[in-house]
């Protein structure tokens, strides 16, 4: 580095030095997966050797099959990113799955109108469509925590559930492709998807989107006004009130914000490797979102990493039951013992200070 | 006979790198007050955290009765026979007193339920005995501050016995709780009970404690019979180089000079027949009452007579049921937010904790978050300046090593600072300052009060609700007392305590 230019170009932060322990939870959940993985191949499978060259070398083996695992986690970050915009505003929805199944179902079914109509550039509209559809599922939430103080946590899983029973309709009734064995809507033309950026690898632009996003929500929580009110919002509300911020906008924007989110995460994933809205596509990846989210310490920076590392789980985990006779729900198992190891870091580190 | 003895303890506190108890050794017999005292950040409350067990030193030895001890939690220290009494209330608010009291030891019926009448009775018997009046099926969170320490003392005293810490109780109390509460420590202390009493006023160790012990950066500077010094030799012994001697002060032992002299100006806060409707004995009654800018009017009452009320009214926390709160002539329900909370009104809460910090954020994000929006969009990008701001108002206020370091670090007279050092830096044309000197050292307290002094000086209108007659006495121009939710004015006559004390009690009704 040359002299002074630290010195000329430091930007300095007014936040408290926590950000450290995001890297450490990091590495934290990187070793308890990398530990249970192993675990499971040797107690779960007959054929441990197969299983664990399956579970940790499979999804990173070949340079398709790593990229392949990226494009994975874009939907997943995208999706924890909605998790983490809601939570830092003390907004505990866990209609994340429901939202993203809406986002998957409207960007599906626009897609083949738009393309026809705008030919490539009916892409980002059909993101676009299928955020809006995740902020409308966001909506009743929303409105209701800003009119009537109503509970986030409720509302949202409420609402979320009757999408999921809805879309799980459509899409196995009147918008049923009857031509395929799979449960899923009408293949979208190979332009109305997202451009695949490494053929064989299924990995497409979602990748860098997702990447973008985490850094502007790096950059919007870090360093801007707004940002810094929607974190102290979420952390005290009467003091945020007392600070003169606007809270009635923050006690409804991030919950529409994380619809947002969490339907673009959605038609991501439907023009995206899988090519069109399957039934069922969106299931679990609320659950993923909030582990991921957690393991990141709901800092957008980190959250590339937990979403690859969950990638990965559930790659390897598949690729095993494949390739092995590893149980294909040992990713889920192996997911929420991270994820429980990284939450008992606080009450770790408050026996440690005891100590 | 010693109950308990400190040997050699040490901290440090890996979060604020700092070395809160560097080798402390403190001994307390029966039936003794020991006074632990310092300043703000001394390790007055780590030491009692370590005693009571809710951490654990990194070196040293604790003793109890002689035996050599190893709480891992505060339950130990419960079953060595020592009680806690927080500075900072450790209830759960939607539980009711007796429930709080009970917690961990509920009596039981029929198995695993709880016997909630049992535990109000045994409650009723234990105030019964010290001679408080809490209401034991009262929610907790509809109780006064008064009112909840009185729980807190009650909690602790139905299991510790041989040995109580009482870590700042009288922070929040007025006069008439705090004379309770020595009255209740002394029996304590008659009947062989230890007491460890942590503070930093100086006329309350003079009054009541045998043996002081003085911190200082987490070592003791000194340890002492408190009838070897006066009042005055201890304070400067709390705050190291605070004047034994101060000139300003006046034959009733009142500091004078921060009383203005200046005709105050137009009304800034006025406070128009409001009447408003509280649990228990909190409700205001049609007061009346207006503040003008270059004056400091101070409103004194003991617990449960309105003051939480009136501050809730007067920051705009609630809207009262009947009657206007203007600011600047216009209600204060219709200033827009920001320009009233950023410019127009300062406000020092007592429930700092959750009113008037974030405890999870930044010493300086809670420095600057009342101009947050104030910063351009690259201002704050760059960090810069907002840092420089935090340095200035923090440093102002006497907060130092606060850099990267998150609030809920700092220890309880810190925090207050920087409440103070945010609300107090801006200006405001209207300050509302409720109990503004809790937690604070002499040093600390006394910075505050000629802050809010030279505020008052430069035109601002500052309403000062206190529970200490020596706050409005020091700083106040006029004051009133509140009574059963109604305002009483208080004269400045022959003898001013007189005035407040018969004020404070309704007889001059």
């Amino acid at each position: 580095m040359r002299p002074g230019f630290r010195t000329r170009f430091h930007i300095e932060t007014i936040h408290d030095a926590g950000g450290t322990k995001a890297a450490v939870r990091l590495v934290a959940a990187l070793a308890s997966a990398a530990t249970l993985a192993a675990l499971a191949a040797a107690f779960l499978s007959s054929e441990p050797s197969s299983a664990l060259r399956a579970f940790f070398l499979a999804p990173f083996g070949t340079e398709a099959a790593f990229l392949s695992t990226l494009e994975l986690a874009a939907p997943l970050a995208v999706c924890a990113l909605g998790v983490i915009v809601s939570f830092r505003a003390g907004h505990y929805s866990l209609g994340g799955e429901g939202q993203a199944y809406a986002g998957s179902f409207a960007a599906a079914l626009a897609a083949p109108v738009l393309y026809e109509a705008l030919g490539p550039a009916s892409v980002p509209l059909s993101i676009l469509i299928g955020a809006s559809a995740g902020a409308l599922v966001a909506a009743p939430s929303a409105i209701g925590k800003r009119l009537a103080g109503a509970d986030v946590l409720l509302t949202s899983i409420l609402v979320s559930q009757g999408v999921i029973f809805a879309v799980d309709w459509a899409i196995g009734g009147p918008f049923r492709d009857r031509s395929s064995n799979l449960v899923a809507m009408e293949a979208l033309p190979r332009g109305a998807l997202l451009p695949r950026l490494a053929p064989p690898s299924t990995l497409t632009a979602a990748s860098i989107v997702a990447l973008a996003a985490c850094l502007a929500a790096a950059f919007y929580f870090d360093r801007t006004r707004s940002g810094a009110a929607h974190d102290l919002y979420g952390r005290n509300q009467r003091f945020a009130e007392l600070q003169g911020f606007d809270v009635a906008r923050l006690s409804w924007a991030p919950i529409i914000a994380a619809g947002v989110l969490h339907g673009a995460a959605g038609a991501m994933m439907a023009l995206g490797a899988r090519g069109t809205a399957i039934r069922g596509m969106s299931g679990g990846i609320g659950w993923s979102a909030i582990g991921a989210a957690l393991v990141a310490g709901s800092r957008p920076q980190a959250l590339p990493f937990a979403a690859v590392l969950f990638a990965w789980l559930d790659s390897g985990s598949r690729q095993a039951s494949i390739l092995s006779d590893l149980p294909p729900d040992a990713g889920q198992a192996i997911k929420a013992v991270v994820i429980l190891a990284v939450s008992a870091r606080p009450a770790i580190a408050a026996l440690r200070r005891r100590r | 006979m010693n109950i308990v003895r400190l040997s050699s303890i040490r901290k440090y506190y890996r979060s604020s790198a700092a070395q809160a108890l560097d080798g402390v050794d403190l001994e307390l017999d029966s039936g003794e007050i020991h006074a632990v005292v310092g300043e703000n950040g001394a390790g007055k409350s780590t030491l009692a955290r370590i005693l009571c067990g809710f951490e654990r030193p990194d070196s040293g030895s604790l003793y109890v009765k002689g035996e050599r001890a190893d709480f891992s939690s505060h339950r130990d220290a419960e079953r060595a026979g020592i009680g806690f009494v927080p500075q900072y209330s450790m209830l759960a608010p939607g539980l009711t007193a007796a429930e709080n009291v009970a917690l961990g030891h509920e009596p039981r019926r029929l198995g695993p339920f709880t016997d909630r009448r049992r535990a109000s009775y045994e409650f009723s018997l234990l105030a019964d005995r010290y001679g408080f009046a809490v209401d034991p099926d009262a929610v907790v969170a509809s109780l006064s501050a008064a009112e909840r320490r009185e729980v807190e003392i009650l909690r602790a005293l139905a299991r510790g016995g041989s040995a109580l810490v009482l870590d700042e109780p009288t922070s929040i109390l007025g006069e008439k709780e705090t004379a309770s509460l020595f009255a209740l420590v002394r029996r304590l202390r008659d009947s062989g009970a230890g007491i460890v009493y942590i503070s930093h006023r100086a006329g309350e160790i003079a009054d009541l404690a045998d043996r002081v012990t003085v911190l200082r950066s987490g070592a003791v500077e000194r340890a002492f019979a408190a009838a070897d010094v006066d009042e005055c030799e201890l304070a400067g012994l709390i705050v190291s180089g605070a004047a034994c001697a101060d000139p300003d002060r006046t034959e009733g032992g009142r500091t004078a000079g921060l009383r203005g002299g200046a005709a105050p100006g137009e009304p800034a806060l006025v406070i128009r027949g409001v009447s408003q409707r509280a649990r228990g004995s909190g409700s205001l009654l049609r007061v009346d009452l207006t503040v003008r800018s270059g004056e400091i009017v101070s409103v004194i009452a003991l617990g449960g007579n309105g003051l939480e009320t009136l501050e809730d009214v007067a920051a705009g926390i609630v809207s009262p049921d009947e009657g206007d709160v203007l600011v600047k002539g216009r209600p204060l329900a219709r200033w827009p937010g920001r320009e009233l909370r950023s410019r127009v009104m300062a406000y020092l809460p007592t429930d700092r904790e959750n009113r008037g910090l974030s405890p999870k954020a930044s010493v300086a994000m809670n420095a600057v978050a009342g101009r947050l929006f104030d910063y351009s969009f690259s201002e704050f990008a760059a960090g810069a300046r907002p840092l420089a701001d935090a340095a200035g108002m923090l440093g102002g206020f006497g907060v130092a090593n606060w850099k990267g370091r998150r609030v809920d670090t700092l220890s309880g007279g810190n925090r207050q600072r920087v409440v103070a050092s945010r609300e107090l830096s801006g200006g405001a044309e209207v300050v509302v300052a409720a109990n503004p000197a809790q937690g604070l050292d002499r040093g600390a307290r006394s910075r505050l009060f000629s802050r809010l002094a030279a505020m008052r000086d430069s035109g601002s209108a500052v309403l000062l609700l206190s529970s200490d007659p020596d706050d409005a006495a020091e700083l106040a121009d006029r004051s009133f007392a509140l009574y059963r939710g109604r305002l009483i004015p208080v004269e400045r006559g022959e003898s001013f305590e007189a005035a407040f004390s018969k004020a404070l009690t309704g007889a001059r009704q």
